[in-house]
C-alpha cells in the first residue's frame, strides 16, 4: 500500500434553482455497457419517442434538446431505462456535457443549441470557482 | 588454627578501620587464609589481585556523550499526536479575484467552492529497542540486591532509551529537512511520500546565477523566492526567513555585488549582524529583496551515517548549497500516528511508546520506544528551495 493516497472531491451541483423534472426511457442498443455522464444534453427521437445523447447534427428528432440526465448512469448493453432529467429552471453551465464537436453556438434549424436550451426552460448559470485541487 | 582466626580478626579490623595501609595487609593476609563464617559456610578469601585497584587508582570523573537534539526545522512543524493508524490533510487552494460590479435588479455573480484534495499519508513506522541485560549493571544488580545498583541500573536504562528516543527524534528533523529541501520525504520501507512540490519552488540558479561569482546579485533569487510565497503559496506580508545552507552563506557574504549594496551609507535596509543562536540555528540579519524582507538563518547542525564497515559521516540537515525560503509560521504539520499495538497493553498516549519485553526462555529482557511520525507540508506552496552554488 501506498504511504501517500490522493483523492480530489468536486461538490459542485447541477441543478441550482426552480427546477423541473422529468423521466425519458432510454435504449442502449449498443453491444456493451455504456455510462452516461451527468449534465449530458439529451434529444428525443421522434418515431421512437426515447431519448438519446443530443447531436446537433441527427435528422430524427433528437438533434432538439428535451432534457439534461441528473446523475451518472450505467447501462447494459440492450438495456432499456428510465432516465431522471432536469428540464427546467436554473442549471450550472460548467457541468453540461455535450457530444464531441457540438457546442452550445452550434446552429440547429437557424437557431444556436444555446437558444433551443432556453426554449426548453433551461437557463443554463455561469460560474466563477474560488476554490483549486491542491498540488498533485 | 587459632593463629590463623587471629589472623583473620587483624585483617577484619584493618577493614573496619578503613585505613589503607591496613587494607593493603588485611588484603595480603586474607589472600592466605580461609574463614569459618558462624553460619557453619566456608568461604574463600579475595584474592589480593582483584582489591588492588580499589587501593591502587581513583575514579575521579565519568563521561558519557549525550548528544542533544535540536529542533529548530521541527520548530515549523508543530507536533499533532492521534491514535489512528493513518493521518490526513484536506486542502483547498484559493484564488485573489475581484469582485465586479453588476446592473441592480440581476441575479449577481454565481460563486462556488467545491473542489479540495485530500491527501491520506500512512507515516513510517520507527522501532528501536536494546536487550537490557547486556548492561554493565545488570547482572550486578542481580548479584548484589543492592538499591543503590539497582537505582542506578534504572536511571542508566532510561537515559539509554532516551539515546533510542533522540535517534528517532533526529529522523523527525530529517524529515522537515527534506521536505524543505525536496517535498519528499524517502523510506526505506514503502514507498516515497512525495508531496509534489510545485516545480517553480525547486529552482537551481548554481548555472545562471551563481553566488560565487561577484557580479551577479544574490538578492535577484531572493525577490524570485518571496514572489513564488506570495503569489503562490498566499503567504500572508511581506517579511520571510531563509535558511542558508554553510557553502550557500559564505557565498552570499563574499558577494561583492551583495557587500556593495549592503555598503550604502545612510540607508538602514540591511543588517547583517554577528551569529545570534536559537534553537540550533544562527541568525544572521535581516536583508531587503525587492519589496520584501528576509531573515537570514543558518543551521549549523548534523545527523551521522554509518558505514557497513563502521565508518562515520556527517551530513548536514540543510543541504550545503541551497538556501529554502519560507514564511516565519508556514502552516506545516508533524503528525504522529498509532503504532502498531494490541489489546491490554498499555495505550499509546502520546508521540511515542515504550515498553519492555521479557523472554525467560532465551533470558533476554528488551526494552523499546516506537514512533510512527511524518513532517506533512499542509500548505506544500509555502517552501522555496533553490540551490545557489554550483
Amino acid at each position: 500500500m501506498a504511504n501517500l493516497r490522493t483523492t480530489n472531491y468536486d461538490t459542485s451541483i447541477l441543478t441550482l434553482r426552480d427546477n423541473k423534472y422529468e423521466v425519458a426511457s432510454y435504449t442502449n442498443d449498443t453491444y456493451a455497457t455504456l455510462t452516461l455522464s451527468q449534465g449530458t444534453l439529451f434529444g428525443r427521437v421522434a418515431t421512437t419517442d426515447k431519448v438519446v445523447p443530443l447531436y446537433t447534427d441527427a435528422a430524427d428528432g433528437s438533434q432538439y434538446p428535451v432534457g439534461i440526465l441528473t446523475i451518472d448512469q450505467t447501462v447494459e448493453a440492450g438495456e432499456t431505462i428510465d432516465l431522471n432529467m432536469v428540464i427546467a429552471g436554473e442549471v450550472a453551465a460548467e457541468l453540461l456535457v455535450l457530444n464531441v464537436g457540438d457546442t452550445l453556438e452550434a446552429v440547429v434549424d437557424d437557431r444556436r443549441l444555446k437558444d433551443w436550451i432556453k426554449d426548453m426552460g433551461v437557463f443554463l448559470i455561469t460560474v466563477t470557482g474560488l476554490s483549486q485541487l491542491d498540488n498533485q | 588454627m587459632k593463629n590463623l582466626i587471629g589472623l583473620f580478626i587483624l585483617a577484619a579490623l584493618s577493614f573496619a578501620i578503613g585505613g589503607a595501609e591496613f587494607g593493603i595487609l588485611a588484603g595480603v593476609g586474607l589472600s592466605l587464609v580461609a574463614e569459618v563464617q558462624p553460619t557453619g559456610v566456608f568461604m574463600m578469601s579475595i584474592p589480593a589481585a582483584d582489591v588492588r585497584n580499589v587501593f591502587t587508582k581513583t575514579l575521579i570523573a565519568t563521561y558519557r556523550q549525550e548528544i542533544s537534539v535540536m529542533s529548530f526545522l521541527r520548530s515549523f512543524f508543530p507536533a499533532v499526536e492521534s491514535k489512528s493508524k493513518e493521518v490526513s490533510i484536506q486542502v483547498q487552494l484559493g484564488k485573489e479575484l475581484v469582485a465586479v460590479d453588476v446592473e441592480r435588479g440581476t441575479n449577481g455573480n454565481r460563486n462556488k467552492m467545491v473542489k479540495s484534495t485530500e491527501k491520506i499519508i500512512l507515516p513510517p513506522y520507527y522501532y528501536e529497542y536494546m536487550t537490557t541485560n547486556e548492561h554493565r549493571l545488570y547482572d550486578v544488580a542481580i548479584g548484589t540486591q543492592d538499591v543503590g545498583v539497582m537505582n542506578t541500573l534504572v536511571s542508566e536504562l532510561a537515559s539509554e532509551m532516551m539515546e533510542m528516543q533522540k535517534k528517532i527524534e533526529r529522523r523527525y528533523e530529517l524529515q522537515c529537512a527534506q521536505v524543505l529541501e525536496t517535498g519528499i520525504v524517502t523510506l526505506n520501507n514503502g514507498t516515497n511520500i512525495d508531496y509534489s512540490r510545485a516545480a517553480a519552488s525547486l529552482v537551481d540558479v548554481s548555472g545562471t546565477n551563481p553566488w560565487a561569482t561577484g557580479g551577479n546579485d544574490p538578492i535577484t533569487d531572493f525577490v524570485n523566492a518571496c514572489k513564488f510565497l506570495r503569489e503562490i503559496g498566499k503567504a500572508p506580508g511581506g517579511r520571510f526567513l531563509a535558511i542558508c545552507g554553510e557553502d550557500a552563506i559564505l557565498d552570499l557574504l563574499n558577494n561583492s555585488t551583495f557587500q556593495a549594496k549592503a555598503d550604502i551609507k545612510n540607508f538602514d535596509m540591511d543588517q547583517v549582524r554577528k551569529p545570534a543562536m536559537s534553537n540550533g540555528a544562527s541568525y544572521h540579519g535581516t536583508i531587503t529583496a525587492g519589496s520584501y524582507t528576509v531573515d537570514l538563518w543558518t543551521y549549523p547542525e548534523v545527523y551521522e551515517t554509518e558505514s557497513a564497515a563502521g565508518v562515520i559521516t556527517q551530513v548536514n540537515y540543510i543541504n550545503a548549497k541551497k538556501v529554502i525560503v519560507m514564511p516565519h509560521a508556514p502552516n506545516f504539520k508533524l503528525a504522529f500516528a498509532a503504532v502498531p499495538n494490541l489489546i491490554g497493553q498499555p495505550a499509546q498516549q502520546g508521540a511515542y511508546l515504550a515498553g519492555d519485553y521479557v523472554d525467560n526462555r532465551k533470558t533476554a529482557h528488551e526494552a523499546w520506544i516506537k514512533s510512527a511520525g511524518v513532517a506533512v507540508p499542509v500548505a506544500v506552496n509555502q517552501v522555496y528551495t533553490m540551490q545557489v552554488v554550483a
